[in-house]
């Protein structure tokens, strides 16, 4: 039965192969360039924090980026095409050529059938998925170490542990889907849509709230203050990130002792003059020019921080791992019980 | 001798439709079965309750003394080529004796390579490739091959053309001949059957209308001629089948237990052809709903 699953994977087996190969090539010329990149850009980093005023230190690294985007897309998508192209049509092409009636009827019972069958596929998916994973979280270590921003929603799932979660939950759930769907293209449009809409559900409303997150509250510092709107809210004083290296920082607010935000009326109140700035008259009115900005934010900020402190909620970057595990071991059951219910289904169900 | 197909009151539903209903039989071992009935009278669904794929709705089945497909061994004993012979269109024909192979512990290769050479078939070839005829005769290859005692094909001839179906019922019957292998075979279409089965069962609106050795069977029926009146003063020990009417004179088709005495009929032999199509008549007459058609 192993070598007949070995057989029926052979087209596909080979063409990830390949598709490894070529990345690992690709990793394997730019990998030390970009290292090197990186290695002086931290240098002129350290150099300019040491000085007295420091701006901002950017990376060029040229055509590298367009390759890092395509990684970043790849392997968001590879589990995603793991479920759709290897597990979908894992049953439901069987059921749509009519062959399970040929494969049910030799002296293998359906369940050895597909358990032999779910770990040739499978322990590919994750293998490949783990393999590429390892390549680009080596690839795009210096760059991840430089920018600092491991939790990033688009960094998390594509480094270390958690594809591998990922590609056994999308075969299982290609898997499944092919054996209700019974046809192959619908089953892999399915899986492609269901797939996503997990992950980014999860990515959004499960994973912020997997650990619960700490707090810390610290006074305002009025000299980073900043003053702006988050997408179509008011005007307000926007505190600075605190410096939490390496942290996931889900808000930064402004509150009082009694833990309440501050209000907007209580910020026109204390600091009128921010809203002629913010909401400048017509300069055809011939009203005088604005005061500078920055000095009455500053001078706001003060004034607010009597009574005001920000909170910050967030999470370690010590928990970075624990997080990974985490998530990692939800797809995995996730895909245990999708491997179970196909058993299940094969055993009672299907014919 | 234990019977190689016993089913007691069994059926099966799909949804809100019995594609086989109250079915019970009793097929002796070392026979060749013909399992005959229109498109949808649910041969398909009793055959894969046989070989395992279908669970029973109701009733129970049993195949060689065992429940089908409940174990490796239990597979391994019946043989199936399941309707428009399924195989896998991207394996070659030296694959697919392969995984035949691998797949059965009690595989004979050497016949599987003797029936292929035989056959002319190109060890090479796709299966996806080969005609409808080839294609029905490596699944029988596959199917003989693993050595089995019972041997079950669903209308294996249905898609072949007329020298192809000869051909192949022929290289069954040889295969089977040497071993002690019992056959049941589905067609809807007697004509296929008559040459090579010894046993017939008749499936009609799902439930099975007639079943018994075909020499037994044409023994017991008659066609009775006469002049026109109503059957109902037969002698009892004889059932009306089928009773057809012209103005002066009366036909009947009567299953009987003895000797017909009654000189006012003359009395001819029944065709098996026209025997099953009587009883098939009967069961449409009888339960006009269940002639749905489709799937099973």
């Amino acid at each position: 039965m192993i070598r007949l699953s070995l057989r029926q994977f052979r087209a596909q087996g080979i063409v990830a192969g390949v598709l490894l190969v070529v990345f690992a090539v690709l990793f394997a010329i730019t990998g030390p360039h970009l290292a090197h990149l990186y290695d002086v850009a931290s240098k002129a980093q350290a150099a300019c924090i040491a000085s007295a005023n420091c701006g901002r230190v950017t990376v060029n690294i040229g055509h590298l980026d367009k390759f890092l985007e395509l990684i970043g897309t790849a392997l968001v998508v590879v589990p995603a095409l793991v479920g759709a192209f290897w597990g979908a049509p894992l049953v439901a092409r069987e059921f749509e050529n009519g062959t399970q009636r040929l494969a049910w009827t030799q002296s293998v019972t359906r369940t050895r059938w597909l358990a032999v069958k779910l770990a040739v596929a499978g322990t590919a998916s994750i293998a490949v998925t783990g393999l590429l994973s390892l390549m680009v979280t080596w690839w795009s270590s210096p760059l991840d170490g430089f920018r600092s921003n491991r939790f990033g929603i688009g960094i998390f799932g594509e480094r270390n542990i958690v594809p591998i979660g990922y590609a056994a939950f999308g075969f299982a759930l290609g898997v499944v889907a092919g054996l209700l769907i019974r046809r192959t293209l619908p089953a892999m449009a399915a899986t492609l849509g269901a797939f996503l809409a997990v992950r980014l559900a999860f990515s959004f409303n499960v994973r912020p709230w997997l650990l619960s997150p700490l707090h810390l509250s610290q006074a305002l510092n009025p000299a980073t203050m900043g003053f702006g709107r988050v997408n179509a809210g008011p005007d307000t004083l926007m505190p600075a990130p605190p410096n939490l290296p390496n942290a996931w920082i889900y808000s930064t607010r402004i509150v009082d002792d009694g833990g309440h935000s501050l209000t907007q009326s209580v910020l026109t109140a204390t600091c009128p003059q921010l809203n002629a700035i913010a909401f400048p008259p017509p300069v055809s009115s011939g009203g005088t020019p604005p005061p500078d900005l920055r000095d009455t934010v500053i001078d706001c900020a003060t004034k607010i921080s009597a009574k005001y402190h920000e909170a910050v909620t967030y999470q370690p970057g010590s928990r970075y791992w624990a997080l990974q595990w985490y998530e990692m071991s939800i797809y995995l059951a996730a895909a245990v019980a999708l491997a179970g219910f196909a058993f299940w289904w094969v055993r009672r169900r299907a014919s | 001798m234990t019977a190689v197909l016993e089913a007691v009151g069994l059926g099966k539903r799909y949804r809100r439709h019995w594609a086989l209903r109250e079915c019970t039989l009793e097929v002796p071992a070392g026979r060749v079965v013909g399992l005959v009935g229109q498109n949808g009278a649910g041969k398909t669904t009793l055959l894969h309750l046989a070989v395992g794929l279908l669970e029973p709705t109701a009733g129970h089945i049993g195949v060689l003394g065992g429940r089908p497909a409940e174990t490796p061994m239990q597979l391994g004993r019946v043989g199936f080529v399941a309707q428009d012979t399924p195989l896998y269109a991207g394996l070659s024909v030296a694959e697919h004796l392969r995984l035949g192979g691998w797949m059965n512990p009690r595989w004979d290769a050497g016949i599987a390579r003797r029936r292929v050479t035989q056959l002319g078939l190109d060890p090479r070839q796709r299966a996806g490739k080969m005609s409808g005829g080839q294609r029905a005769q490596l699944a029988l290859t596959l199917a003989i091959a693993k050595r089995p005692e019972l041997l079950v094909l669903d209308e294996p001839v249905a898609s072949l053309d007329p020298l192809a179906r000869r051909e192949f019922l022929q290289h069954l019957m040889e295969a089977v001949a040497d071993d002690d292998i019992s056959v049941v075979l589905s067609s809807h279409l007697v004509a296929d059957l008559e040459r090579v089965c010894d046993y017939l069962i008749v499936l009609a609106g799902s439930r099975v209308q007639l079943a018994g050795d075909v020499e037994e069977l044409l023994a017991c029926h008659h066609r009775l001629i006469g002049a026109r009146r109503e059957p109902a003063n037969l002698p009892s020990g004889q059932e009306v089948i089928e009773a057809t009417h012209t103005d002066r004179q009366s036909t009947l088709l009567i299953r009987s237990d003895g000797p017909i005495y009654d000189p006012a009929w003359t009395v001819e032999q029944v065709g098996l052809e026209d025997l099953v199509l009587a009883y098939m008549r009967r069961a449409g007459a009888a339960d006009p709903t269940s002639y749905r058609g489709g799937g099973a």
